[in-house]
């Protein structure tokens, strides 16, 4: 029963420090996506349409 | 031997009339020579196009606006090679899909092709990614009556009359006797065991549709003579600044290296996920200075940062700049065609071209896929930025930038309800009258023809070879 109970605890302190690593990283890793989007950005400018990416 | 009146010989002894002196016309006759069989070729025009000559061409064009059919094709001793600009690429194995041979009945021919067009049998297609290919042509310098003159002037089994019009054919028994024809006023009938029509993408059609009218019963009046006709959409697809240096690296080793243009063409896979036809985008060899400053001007305000690192680079080789031109293939449709003018007739008393053409709408829709993938392809790997023009990318429509190919009218096929001729050029239900070029085109691909027709040229010579050896 000691044990179990030992593995139960462990499991409990793992899921906690990904939580809080997961919490905590979450806003850089979101800045990090920003600077590698290249999803598009179209701009009609003298009867053309730019195709551009987002941060261009 | 080129003749001075056709009264000089006796025809009725030439086992092969062609007629035409183009590119088609001129590889068959060398052909045939090969193997000691005489034919006589008979030529509209003169040795050179004058003003008189081309009007004969003139045609009515009833729907969309297209050239003049007396701008692109010459009435002249070696047809249209007079001007040509020498394109060379085969048609790619997707685009014989309707088709009722295969690309390699035609590959078969593309050594001996190759030396005729005196070009490097060379098109190497290397993917960029799934959607699109670098592509190469080759550019053929030769002008078939230039190069070939002298060589029919000394032969023994070629015979050229020039000036003599051949007006319609004649015959019955689903066999075709003569080939009705005028020379220096004079009517001329010209017998023969095989004939040859081979006029280009209009007169095949034209001369084709007056047998009909003439002999009432002698061609399957079910044949879509002059139907499916076809052109390749050429317009200014919008403008880019690309980065050669990316190209190189995505390509690594199979980079084309042309010193100037860029040649980039669809795959088989962005047909089938986006169904689409294809087709080729290019910018020119040539820098234009203005171009690249209104360029890069335009694109300063649309891109300040990005418009500022590209504009120090724009003296640098490594960057493309100017105008995106783009060649489609265009999906064939019954009602584009050819019909014989109810009212006008040519100084022989045949009806002159009526040929209806509307664009297609599909058209713009290809042109807007095309580019917006090519645009996509460019923003991901940061190899560039393209602009598409708005017509295009709203599908109003788009600006022909003028029509040079005329495709389709006596597509080749096995069902004599939608085709004119057989896979061996043959006229269906006819026994001796084969059709030779681009009209034969179930597709058009985005290739330029004259490579593909050459390759026609050689299989049929073969055929018509076999036959009388």
């Amino acid at each position: 029963m000691k044990k179990n109970k030992k593995i139960i605890n462990f499991s409990k302190r793992k899921f906690n420090i990904y939580f809080l690593l997961s919490i905590l990283f979450l806003p850089i890793s979101k800045n990090n996506l920003n600077q590698t989007d290249n999803s598009i950005k179209k701009i009609k400018y003298n009867n053309l349409v730019w195709q551009l990416n987002k941060k261009d | 031997m080129i003749l001075s009146t056709l009264d000089q010989i006796d025809t009725s002894n030439i086992p092969v009339v062609i007629v035409g002196s183009g590119p088609a016309a001129i590889t068959m006759a060398l052909e045939l020579e090969k193997n000691n069989i005489e034919s006589l070729i008979i030529e509209a025009g003169e040795e050179k196009y004058s003003n008189n000559s081309q009007q004969s061409y003139e045609g009515e064009i009833v729907g969309d606006k297209i050239s003049a059919l007396t701008h692109n094709r010459l009435r002249q001793f070696g047809g249209t090679s007079g001007h040509w600009g020498g394109w060379c690429k085969p048609l790619e194995h997707y685009n014989f899909t309707n088709w009722n041979i295969n690309k390699e009945d035609l590959d078969k021919y593309s050594d001996k092709a190759c030396e005729i067009l005196a070009i490097k049998n060379q098109f190497r297609n290397v993917e960029l990614n799934k959607y699109f290919e670098q592509i190469e042509f080759q550019y053929s310098m030769v002008r078939f009556a230039k190069k070939f003159k002298n060589k029919i002037e000394k032969s023994k089994y070629i015979k050229l009359i020039l000036k003599t019009q051949v007006t319609h054919f004649e015959g019955n028994d689903n066999i075709t006797r003569y080939a009705i024809c005028y020379s220096k006023g004079k009517r001329y009938k010209i017998h023969s065991k095989y004939f040859i029509l081979a006029c280009g993408g209009i007169e095949n059609s034209r001369i084709l549709l007056w047998t009909k009218e003439k002999n009432v019963g002698f061609i399957d009046i079910n044949l879509p003579i002059g139907k499916y006709w076809m052109c390749h959409p050429w317009m200014l697809g919008g403008v880019g600044v690309l980065k050669k240096n990316k190209f190189k690296k995505i390509l690594k080793e199979n980079y084309i290296n042309y010193e100037g243009p860029i040649h980039i063409a669809t795959t088989s896979n962005i047909r089938e996920e986006e169904n689409i036809l294809g087709g080729a985008l290019y910018m020119n060899a040539i820098e234009d200075t203005k171009i690249h400053k209104e360029i890069i001007k335009d694109f300063l305000c649309v891109a300040p940062e990005l418009g500022k690192k590209i504009a120090k680079k724009i003296f640098k080789k490594d960057l493309k700049c100017g105008n995106i031109f783009l060649q489609t293939e265009e999906e064939p449709k019954i009602n584009n065609q050819i019909k014989l003018h109810s009212n006008l007739q040519d100084s022989l008393g045949v009806p002159i071209t009526k040929l209806f053409y509307f664009q297609s709408k599909s058209t713009v829709k290809n042109a807007k896929i095309i580019l917006e993938n090519f645009g996509n392809f460019c923003r991901k790997t940061d190899s560039g930025r393209i602009a598409i023009k708005e017509e295009i990318d709203s599908l109003k429509g788009y600006d022909s930038l003028g029509v040079n190919h005329h495709l389709g009218g006596t597509r080749m096929g096995d069902n004599s309800k939608t085709s004119v001729v057989d896979k061996n050029l043959k006229l269906h239900n006819n026994k001796n009258l084969y059709v030779l070029g681009s009209s034969n085109f179930v597709s058009g691909g985005y290739a330029n023809p004259t490579y593909t027709i050459i390759q026609m040229s050689l299989r049929l010579s073969t055929e018509i070879s076999k036959k009388l050896l």
